[in-house]
């Protein structure tokens, strides 16, 4: 059986494994054990033995089949688990029944002899920890799924969220870059709203904001409440689904010490071709503009190749555990290192991390513990996702024919001339000044150079902590009271370089920055479980009561120039004027409490029924709606209990269907009701221009109307187990709809106001969802195989407003719009239906139909949405050796070429736009002809590429030495293993990366030159003591 | 017996519970903002307030690519948009008159001028004019209020018009015709003018403020869009009759934009930036309107990929918009101006390079918009930002003179000549030619002489904003700039945004401005 420490882990745990269903079977088979071996002659040199048979929790066993081994002889046990039987000393006894394991007693000269089955584990027994609870996986009514914790620990994977990428279905996971320490973005069943979409996270019952700096090694388990219903118990918060981790701790028993270790190296792996000095000189000539080709230019320089470099990474994990009668204990420290694949230590990221769970049985009616965890991380990063400014944007932009420097004294007149105007150049180790652009111009600039201006860091330090009590003053009742903080440091320190790219990008003075912002949470929750089993009516309620407060107030600093370039000049002291001194700070507070309750019945674990209700009162609610309730409820029925259903191949087959309603705080504020006026940044020069004059306005409009944005989701799915519970699916499908949500307004312009949040339309998200799993066992070899795929359908089904809402800009015009009738935040732009044969330009469909192509005929142009997501993997071991492959894609989705700049005409382009490219000779083309600035190409669906992808996260094969070996070293588990992740990608996307996204969740699926994810090959090294 | 204890402890933590449970702990009061029930409430608030609408201009003439400044400029013969031909779209096309309703740059320069009027409205529905401090702040508000919508019916034509405060429920608005924002334009500076102070009674620092000459200026330029001539001339009269002790033209044409003269005695309406923030590309506050410098500037400096060394003429490098036209160019030289207004307006790429400049465009992109002259007034003059500043660029403390007392004058001279009184309106206009250096304009006909005031409206307020809203209301747009693509009947007016008649109920596709 899974292990699965939770706050009210010993008597509901319990509980939930109590039922009738196996003892009726087991009487049935003992009975016609009881036949065969009267038939049976007795043995000689018998004598009398007897005992009692009971579980691990001490109840008697009836029915237990007791045989003696390689003989038709026995017995079966009594109601009250006890059996006698006649055996001989050299006899052995057999203890065999249904859904316990067998166990086998040598007689010696034993006359009594007590036995205690285990259970036999399947998955249905798990219990699984649902909002304020654990219940068992068979009388779930809800759609939950289970990540399982142990396929994290030999990921490569820093961060919880991407190593949840794949593993189960209905959760889509987009890193927002392929840079160390990158967060991801988590979408559980479709994207619900046009603000935030992320779900809520719960980390041993605490709520967070993020779970970055969970280390994955500390993770007993990751559950995925997926339904409305089984997320309502977190109402207010719950729209978006939540996430439920639960840590480690200790066991009763011999104390563990286990270290894990992972060694990598990263590098690239891009489909990403750009023009060659050659093609690029070509295309230009045709284009019409005159560019400066170097003699013996070659090929010129391969700008991805110049930033592309191998980076090592490293995890370590060391964890102390045990536990005796009454106390269990945990404590564990990490460390990861992650370098960069683009920028080196100019893109890295490390964590520390130290964490301490404990659990005290202080009286018979008291447990108190703890979690606590304490992490420190740094992140430094070079710019990405900006189609201006970043390194990847310039690495794909800048002319080839640039060469990346110059060996002293061969630079050009370019160098020289900005040289003289007395700007920055930079230059290598050696001297040597990096080459400036000879035929891109604007913001772009050399991007092995640019690396240079990135001096950042941002620091995380957080301590996260529960202190619990469970009281059981009276059987069946357990109370919880459990108080959860949060404390973060978030502080980001960065100084600027002088530099010269163009007059666009250079900067003339040495600066610095640190932007600190502190976080502090705390959650106070108390409930109570009462647990009541009358005949076969099992009952459980739950009610509580949370309050919480969250405080951040954030300062900003910023002064220079610095007394020199360098990290220990970056400190405000040291700057050398007092007169770019900036400095601001501001404080966010929040609010809120809330009742729930819950209540569960299930007859003959077979009928099942919950209900949930809560009720949040928040401080970003207006005045008068301060306050909203969530109902939810669920029904199960397990079809293959009943009496009419056969033995067929189906063994086990569960119907669920739930409904319910949560909320989603968004981004509110409390005051959409207030007419507020601020003064923050207006200011007026005096006239003598020393000082300013303070103005004031009104923040923006009053909205008295606005009302929280609420999620209704219906769900159904089906259980089943087959052939001998070898195979197991889940099918599930939902249809969610978001109501009310909350939008920016689109007001006329001729308000002239600030715009304010509305309740805007309605989101609805539907989907299938499949989980195939197959486990069989075939002498020794263990073979599983588990799959899961989902489809989605996203869409805008109601707009309040004339106008649709315009999402992510890209070098000037809304590329994502939010619009009745179509996925949320799709692209828009012109039409083209192929290349003209005669002038090379692509025709443009004139969806207006009025004869003209104008902003009128711009359209939909592509999804950014998957139609569906997939993941599976294999995992096959034998003797020693085993194999795991995990595999993870999707299908269906757009990407938007958001990097090209056609208002720097000279920039670089996709070899794909040179091959195949309309000529005079090449009439029957798929790309235009050389043209570097036209809307019609630029702005149109040939910018739009299919993001569908597959990719082999993970192809690993792993080596456990045999005990006897490693026994003597004291060792009680050794393996090691190599690995393969995020290597191989079958995509047809032809940018850097089809996976890495944006942080932006407006601009899902624009591509302005992200990060690219690395692959990585890795040993792995895994003991325990 | 523990059990018995335990219930004795219950009760305690209820207690604990129900004190987390009060309204008090959902009541959160936002951090630094004030609620309306008690703002403003005394003379430095409602100051503020008033500030607040000035802001609110910097950042409409100011914004950064969306500037009105330059918007009002790019439809002239005086002004391309330069830069590449792809480089900043929305105002290349306004520039070669292929502007469609989406167009950003109209878009959001109409929601400029709308936030500055309902700021104004705000401030004049929620401020109680209780003291002549007061009084002297509603005065104002109303002039600013009145100079804004005189801006929107100048490039939109009828525009919605509202002096309530914007709510949810009246925020549709149907267009009101130009005749009728005209007369609410002029109640507005009537009540204004006979409260605000002469520029001189204001302390100093506060010069910037709508004056009572400010305002007569603004509804006189009212007057004369509208073509009435005799109250045009009757109120500019009166802003000139102080002549020497208010307002007066700079000794030198060149300094009328620089700092020597800023809120001088040539300066009737001004918006200022500052240079004293010494921004750098790390501090730089893009976010709207929290600048303040004047980032627009560099924007309109000579680019490096077409000139060189343009320090010999006191210039940094910039972004290489707002080239001059070849009409201007010609205009001088046909006027036989080459003296100071032509050296402190433009160069000829003859006098550039005379003066040490270089040309180093070499693609034809570098060429765009270029008709062989460089633009010296508003432009990139390093005199113009902070000595300290190590990025320049981004702090340039250039002012945009919106009425200059040389406009009043030609103004003037204009509506007196169309009133027939040709001898009042030759003195208002030798003034200004006598200050450029070119001789006195004798005695002429009516249509000579306002032949004669076009062309030196046309060189005096070359760049500043004036000459396309000229030529449309002399009617002479189409002659002067069809062979663009001016297409009369259309280009008199910004198109209405698009997304203004999506979002408004009240205006319709076919309520848009004709030909868009």
């Amino acid at each position: 059986m899974k292990k699965i420490r939770s706050f009210l882990e010993g008597d509901l745990l319990k509980k939930v494994k109590s039922g009738g269903r196996k003892t009726l079977t087991g009487i049935a088979i003992a009975l016609m054990a009881t036949f065969l071996s009267a038939s049976v002659a007795l043995a000689q040199d018998a004598k009398t033995v007897n005992g009692t048979v009971t579980d691990t929790q001490n109840g008697p066993l009836p029915g237990v089949n007791v045989v003696i081994k390689g003989t038709m002889q026995g017995t079966i046990t009594d109601v009250d688990g006890n059996y006698e039987l006649q055996a001989s000393g050299e006899d052995v006894l057999q203890f065999s029944f249904i859904g316990f394991t067998t166990k086998e007693v040598l007689v010696g000269d034993q006359s009594t002899i007590d036995v205690t089955l285990d259970e036999e584990t399947s998955d249905l027994d798990e219990v699984i920890v649902v909002g304020y609870g654990v219940q068992q996986k068979s009388l779930v009514t809800g759609a939950i799924s289970s990540v399982d914790a142990e396929a994290l620990e030999s990921t490569s994977n820093t961060g919880v969220e991407q190593a949840m990428q794949g593993r189960t279905a209905g959760v889509t996971v987009m890193p927002t870059s392929g840079s160390p320490g990158a967060g991801a973005q988590v979408r559980i069943r479709g994207t619900n709203s046009n603000q935030t979409s992320e779900p809520l996270y719960i980390v041993d019952g605490m709520k967070v904001s993020g779970i970055e700096n969970i280390e994955p090694g500390d993770i007993e388990s990751i559950e995925v409440l997926k339904d409305a219903a089984s997320s309502a118990i977190y109402g207010s918060e719950g729209g978006n689904g939540v996430v439920i981790i639960t840590t480690k701790t200790g066991r009763a028993g011999k104390g563990v010490i286990s270290y894990d270790m992972q060694y990598a190296i990263q590098s690239v792996d891009t489909k990403m071709e750009l023009m060659n000095a050659q093609e690029y000189a070509q295309y230009m000539e045709e284009q019409g503009a005159s560019v400066t080709v170097p003699s013996g230019v070659g090929t010129g320089t391969d700008w991805l190749d110049e930033i592309f470099e191998s980076a090592p990474m490293q995890r370590h994990h060391l964890s102390f555990s045990g536990g005796g009668e009454k106390s269990a204990y945990l404590a564990s420290v990490s460390y990861n290192q992650q370098d960069g694949v683009v920028g080196g230590d100019k893109a890295s990221y490390e964590r520390l991390s130290f964490r301490f769970n404990s659990d005290h049985k202080i009286k018979d009616w008291l447990k108190v513990g703890n979690t606590l965890t304490y992490s420190h991380s740094n992140r430094s990063t070079v710019g990405e996702d900006d189609e201006y400014r970043g390194v990847l944007n310039n690495a794909l932009l800048i002319d080839p024919t640039t060469p990346v420097r110059y060996e002293i004294g061969q630079e050009t007149s370019i160098e020289q001339e900005a040289l003289d105007a007395g700007n920055t150049l930079l230059t290598d180790e050696q001297g040597r000044y990096y080459a400036l652009p000879l035929n891109v111009s604007g913001e772009i600039g050399n991007p092995v150079a640019k690396m240079l201006t990135y001096n950042n860091k941002n620091t995380i330090d957080k301590l996260l902590g529960t202190l619990f009590a469970n009281i059981t003053p009276i059987e069946g009742l357990t109370i919880t009271s459990r108080l959860g903080l949060d404390l973060t440091y978030d502080y980001y320190h960065q100084w600027n370089k002088k530099y010269y790219f163009s007059s666009e990008s250079q900067n003339g003075t040495n600066t610095m920055s640190d932007n600190l912002d502190r976080y502090f949470n705390w959650l106070w929750e108390n409930f109570a479980t009462f647990e009541k089993r009358v005949n076969d009516h099992d009952f459980s309620v739950l009610v509580g009561y949370s309050a919480e407060k969250r405080l951040h107030p954030s300062w900003y600093l910023y002064s220079g120039p610095m007394a020199r370039e360098g990290d220990q000049f970056a400190y405000h002291d040291y700057a050398t004027s007092r007169k770019q001194d900036v400095v601001g700070g501001d404080l966010l507070e929040e609010t809120m409490n809330s009742v729930f309750g819950r209540f569960s019945y299930n007859y003959l674990g077979r009928y099942m029924f919950q209900g949930s209700v809560r009720r949040d009162a928040a401080s970003v609610f207006s005045e008068d709606d301060k306050a909203a309730i969530f109902p939810a409820a669920s029904l199960g029925w397990i079809v293959s209990e009943e009496d009419f259903w056969g033995d067929g191949f189906i063994d086990y087959f569960k119907l669920r269907g739930s409904w319910g309603q949560n909320g989603s705080t968004s981004i509110l504020a409390g005051t959409a009701d207030k007419e507020l006026w601020t003064a923050s940044g207006l200011f007026y020069p005096t006239a003598s221009e020393d000082g300013y004059f303070s103005g004031s306005q009104v923040d923006k409009l009053v909205n008295e109307d606005l009302k929280w944005e609420r999620t209704e989701q219906m769900a159904f799915g089906i259980d089943m187990r087959m052939i001998n519970r070898k195979v197991n699916l889940s099918v599930d499908y939902y249809d969610k709809t978001t109501k009310d949500l909350i939008v920016l307004a689109m007001l006329p312009l001729s308000g002239g106001v600030s715009v304010p949040y509305v309740n805007g339309g309605d989101v609805s998200n539907s989907g299938f969802e499949f989980e195939l799993g197959y486990n069989n066992q075939f002498g020794d070899l263990n073979l599983s195989v588990n799959a899961n795929l989902s489809t989605l359908k996203n869409e805008v089904t109601r707009l309040d407003q004339d106008a649709p809402i315009a999402g992510a800009n890209v070098r000037g015009y809304n590329l994502t719009w939010f619009e009745e009738g179509e996925p949320i935040w799709y692209f828009n732009g012109y039409k083209t239906d192929g290349i003209n044969a005669e002038t090379g330009m692509p025709n443009v469909v004139d969806v207006s139909g009025d004869g003209e192509i104008t902003s009128a005929d711009l359209t939909k142009i592509g999804d950014p949405h998957p139609d569906f997501l997939y993941g599976a993997n294999i995992n096959v071991d034998y003797k020693g050796f085993d194999f795991k492959l995990f595999l993870q894609g999707s299908k269906g989705n757009d990407i938007y070429t958001a990097w090209y700049r056609p208002d720097r005409a000279t920039s670089n382009k996709p070899k794909y736009f040179f091959t195949d490219r309309w000529t005079p000779s090449n009439r029957n083309a798929s790309m235009p002809r050389a043209n570097g600035t036209s809307e019609y190409i630029y702005r149109s669906d040939l910018m739009v590429q299919d993001g569908s992808y597959m990719r082999i996260k993970q192809l690993q094969f792993g080596y456990s030495l045999p005990e006897n070996l490693i026994n003597s070293l004291g060792l009680s588990k050794a393996r090691v293993f190599i690995s393969l992740d995020d290597y191989f990608t079958v995509t047809d996307y032809k940018g850097l990366d089809p996976e890495a996204g944006s942080t932006n969740s407006q601009s899902q699926g624009v591509d302005r030159g992200v990060y690219p994810i690395p692959r990585k090959t890795m040993f792995g090294l895994s003991v325990k003591f | 017996m523990k059990r018995n204890i335990l219930f004795i402890w219950l009760p305690v933590l209820l207690i604990l519970l129900t004190t987390a449970c009060s309204d008090d702990f959902l009541k959160v009061d936002p951090a630094g903002k004030w609620e309306n029930e008690n703002y403003p409430e005394n003379n430095e608030e409602a100051f503020s307030v008033l500030i607040g609408a000035y802001d609110l201009m910097q950042w409409n003439y100011g914004r950064d690519w969306n500037s009105a400044f330059f918007a009002k400029n790019l439809p002239a013969d005086d002004v391309n948009a330069g830069s590449f031909a792809s480089d900043q779209l929305p105002y290349q096309n306004i520039d070669d008159y292929v502007n469609e309703a989406d167009n950003t740059v109209t878009t959001a320069i109409w929601e400029g001028f709308y936030k500055t009027i309902n700021h104004c409205n705000i401030l004049l529905a929620r401020l109680e004019a209780d003291n002549e401090y007061k009084e002297h702040i509603v005065a104002e508000a109303k002039a600013i209020r009145a100079w804004n919508y005189f801006e929107l019916v100048t490039m939109y034509g009828d525009v919605p018009y509202t002096t309530e405060p914007t709510t949810m429920e009246n925020i549709h608005r149907a267009r009101t015709p130009k005749s009728d924002v005209y007369v609410e334009i002029e109640n507005d500076l009537k009540e204004a003018i006979d409260v605000l102070p002469i520029k001189t009674a204001l302390p100093a620092n506060e010069r910037f403020r709508i004056s009572k000459g400010a305002a007569q200026a603004m509804l006189g330029k009212v007057y004369l869009y509208q073509e009435k001539w005799p109250l045009a001339h009757a109120v500019l009269s009166e802003v000139i009759a102080t002549e020497g002790e208010v307002y007066d033209l700079e000794e030198d044409f060149g300094d009328v934009w620089k700092e020597v003269a800023e809120l001088g005695s040539e300066s009737v309406f001004e918006i200022l930036y500052t240079s004293q923030e010494g921004y750098d590309w790390g501090n730089f506050p893009w976010s709207p309107g929290l600048h303040e410098s004047n980032v627009h500037i560099v924007l309109m400096g000579p680019r490096g990929d077409l000139f060189g060394n343009v320090g010999a003429i006191g210039l940094i490098g910039g972004w290489g918009f707002n080239l001059p036209g070849e009409n201007i160019g010609k205009a001088f030289e046909q006027m036989g101006d080459d003296g100071p207004r032509y050296r402190g307006s433009l160069l000829s790429e003859e006098d550039f390079l005379a003066a040490g400049g270089e040309i180093t465009g070499e693609t034809e992109d570098d060429f765009h918009d270029y008709d062989k002259y460089i633009r010296i007034k508003y432009s990139t003059h390093a005199s113009e930002s902070n000595p300290s500043a190590a990025v320049k660029e981004l702090n340039f403390t250039t002012n945009w003179r919106l009425i200059r007392y040389a406009d009043v004058l030609l103004m003037a001279a204009e509506a007196y000549n169309e009133d027939n009184e040709p001898a009042k309106a030759l003195i208002e206009l030798n003034k200004v030619r006598e200050r450029a250096g070119l001789d006195e304009l004798p005695e002429m006909g009516k249509d000579a002489l306002r032949e004669a005031i076009k062309s030196e409206r046309q060189l005096e307020l070359a760049f500043e904003g004036s000459r396309f809203w000229d030529l449309v209301r002399w009617g002479d747009a189409a002659d002067v700039l069809s062979a663009d693509g001016f297409v009369a009947g259309k280009h008199e007016h910004f198109p209405i945004p698009q997304s203004e008649i999506s979002a408004n109920n009240e205006i319709e596709q076919e309520d848009q401005n004709p030909g868009f």
